[in-house]
């Protein structure tokens, strides 16, 4: 099993937010979590890629069957874990050409490889921006400065692209997407899946559902999850809101 | 009357006799018995936070020693092509450049027409430094462009201590800009031995009309040299003025900078980087003083303060009555990386004129978290974001360079300091080379 959540509690200046959550995820398996403002979808994701401001008060998080708790976020990144922000952060002077070699370099160096050679890198880059259609010239950009809000998400899935992570989180990619950015993007998570890698998708709609079919649904609802099953739960959840699963 | 004080003035009653130019023989005795009226009062707002008598209480060498078997040592910028003086020991000058249609001499040597101005910029009475400095100078650049020259190559001006004693140097340079000339001069001090020295310099700069001048100022000094470094600089109509202050290094600095635009259509822009570690002390002091219709200015000012260190800025501009039209601003920008580092910034406008557009703004912060998160998260260890951080930070004062090998140097430069290189030795006088660097903790003295 690729990762597996055993009843997760989850809190943040003493305010609990996820209160025994349980998921399981194999390679080669997309699921999506969906469910209103507020009930812990970010901090899931934030929580798995090692974010610190949050305390993890009971429960374990296995990664390739590793306790990840005493994981760096980089060494969780390193070893596969990827984040697609929901608000991707602006970092003026840090170029995309620098920020990407930096961070596929930090990754070889800890697999025990050497620096990814210069023409290779850039050839890697111009394949995974046609990948999600950015037209940007990236090499003089800095790291998300001045893009849109689509071309910030697209930059998301460049740099997962960039990255080929095992287990891809994606935290609300679809927000503030118009339908062509939302197509195009979909359409990059979609020639990324494989047998060997996994998705967890998070999203409030399940318009996004319609380009990344998920294997699985989960329903999260005041911290756990309330309700799992196939794509169908999501139209009935569109059909229905959350009020049904409130218990 | 403490030891450095009497010496100070026996050696300007010594040079004081021995001056053969009436003017400045005139200027040097005003100014001495300005200093003997003056307090060593370093409790003023110029010396803000500065530990300075850690300094002032030692026993400085301050007699004019014979220079003997130079071997001058310029500060290395891979690639650039450059025509170098020297000053050794704050007297000796070593000019082997021919040719530059220009005039370069030992300030000491200049004629009464030549020191028409000297003292002129610099008033004793600001600060018992300025006035010491006029009363007991031992030596200093003397440069005269005449009108309508440019001058291709950037000059170096390299101002390097080989004395063994610790020392307290008084260093006056003049540079007289005629009209419708440019030129592009950086200026270093540099030391090849490790004792404390005390350096106090006073640069006068009179840019004539139409003028250009690019002036790059770098420290990179030992944790036991203090460096007082005063610039006056007044500009005639439309020249133009681009400063650069890249602060690497040093125990305590004082960087001051006076720009006066005295006729219209004058553009001063000033940039600054200062990197404060351990218990270093650093200040940047910027006077700007709009006396004419239609002029412009510019202050951009980042620093880095890390451990116990001190860091000033003060940065005053003010538009006097005539001055409409004026066109000021002014930018400082801190990161604080340690609980225990300091910085105190001041922006300060005073403006006489109605009719004119002028900002300023300082902030003092720490590195985004939240950028650190993001950058951790695709795989940088925090050590390598932090870095990156960093030099983005600095990387928007170093973009403001127009000689291309200078940047490369200066990015490269604070690269390795913020990656601690460059201070691996603590009394180490920063002057290795890449190769030099590799192995810089057997080289350096503990």
């Amino acid at each position: 099993m690729l990762l597996q959540i055993k009843n997760l509690h989850v809190s943040i200046e003493g305010k609990e937010i996820l209160k025994g959550l349980s998921l399981n995820v194999n390679r080669g398996e997309v699921h999506a979590i969906m469910g209103p403002n507020g009930t812990g979808k970010s901090t899931l994701a934030s929580v798995i890629a090692g974010r610190d401001i949050f305390s993890i008060d009971g429960g374990e998080i296995l990664y390739k069957n590793n306790d990840i708790s005493g994981w760096s976020v980089d060494k969780r990144a390193n070893e596969g874990i990827f984040l697609s922000f929901q608000y991707p952060v602006e970092i003026p002077g840090v170029s995309m050409v620098n920020f990407m070699k930096t961070a596929i370099n930090e990754k070889r160096s800890y697999l025990g490889q050497d620096p990814i050679p210069m023409p290779e890198f850039m050839a890697k880059m111009e394949e995974k921006k046609q990948l999600v259609e950015m037209q940007a010239k990236l090499t003089n950009r800095s790291v998300n400065e001045g893009f849109s809000g689509g071309e910030k998400k697209k930059n998301e899935i460049f740099q997962m692209a960039m990255l080929e992570p095992e287990l891809a989180i994606l935290d609300e990619t679809d927000s503030g997407l118009d339908i062509d950015a939302l197509r195009v993007v979909s359409n990059g998570v979609n020639k990324l899946r494989s047998s060997n890698n996994a998705f967890i998708i998070i999203t409030h709609y399940q318009r996004l559902l319609d380009y990344i079919v998920p294997d699985f649904v989960h329903v999260l609802y005041d911290g756990k999850i309330v309700k799992s099953g196939t794509k169908e739960l999501a139209l009935e959840l569109e059909e229905k809101g959350y009020e049904n699963f409130k218990k | 009357m403490n030891s450095l004080e009497k010496s100070l003035i026996n050696l300007a009653d010594d040079l004081i006799k021995a001056e053969k130019n009436s003017s400045v023989k005139q200027k040097r005795m005003e100014a001495l018995d300005c200093f003997a009226k003056q307090d060593f009062n370093y409790k003023s707002d110029n010396w803000l936070n500065a530990k300075i008598d850690v300094f002032l209480k030692r026993q400085y060498q301050t007699s004019i020693k014979e220079v003997s078997d130079i071997q001058a040592f310029s500060c290395e910028i891979d690639n650039i092509e450059s025509n170098a003086a020297y000053l050794v020991n704050g007297n000796k000058l070593i000019n082997n450049n021919k040719n530059l249609g220009l005039q370069l001499s030992n300030i000491v040597d200049v004629t009464e027409t030549e020191a028409s101005t000297f003292a002129a910029a610099a008033a004793s009475e600001d600060d018992c430094l300025y006035s010491i400095n006029t009363a007991a100078f031992t030596g200093g650049f003397f440069l005269n462009i005449p009108d309508n020259t440019v001058v291709e190559l950037p000059l170096q001006l390299i101002s390097v201590n080989n004395q063994q004693e610790d020392s307290f140097y008084n260093i006056r340079n003049l540079i007289k800009i005629g009209d419708n000339s440019q030129v592009k001069i950086i200026q270093c001090d540099d030391s090849v031995v490790d004792n404390y020295l005390f350096i106090n310099n006073i640069t006068e700069i009179f840019v004539g009309k139409n003028s250009h001048l690019d002036l790059y100022k770098m420290y990179n000094l030992s944790n036991s040299t203090a460096v007082v470094n005063s610039i006056f600089i007044e500009q005639k109509a439309n020249s133009v003025v681009n400063t650069y202050n890249f602060e690497l290094n040093a125990g305590l600095l004082r960087s001051k900078l006076v720009s006066k635009l005295i006729e219209q259509g004058a553009e001063s822009y000033s940039f600054g980087i200062y990197l404060v570690d351990k218990q270093q002390y650093m200040s940047n002091l910027v006077d700007v003083e709009h006396l004419a219709p239609n002029c412009k200015s510019e202050q951009i000012f980042k620093g880095i303060v890390d451990d116990l260190a001190r860091a000033v800025f003060n940065g005053k501009i003010v538009v006097h009555k005539d001055a409409q039209k004026t066109i000021a601003s002014q930018v400082n920008r801190n990161i604080l990386l340690s609980e225990k580092a300091k910085v105190n910034s001041k922006p300060y406008l005073e403006i006489y004129a109605d009719d004119v557009k002028c900002s300023h703004g300082t902030t003092v912060g720490q590195l985004n978290e939240e950028a650190l998160f993001y950058m951790q998260a695709r795989g940088i260890s925090v050590e390598n974001a932090r870095r990156l951080l960093l030099n983005a930070f600095i990387g928007e004062v170093i973009d403001k360079i127009h000689i291309e090998p200078i940047k490369v140097r200066m990015s490269d430069l604070v690269k390795k300091r913020l990656n601690g290189e460059l201070s691996k030795c603590n009394n180490c006088i920063i002057r290795c080379s890449d190769a030099q660097l590799n192995d810089a903790d057997d080289n350096c003295i503990e």
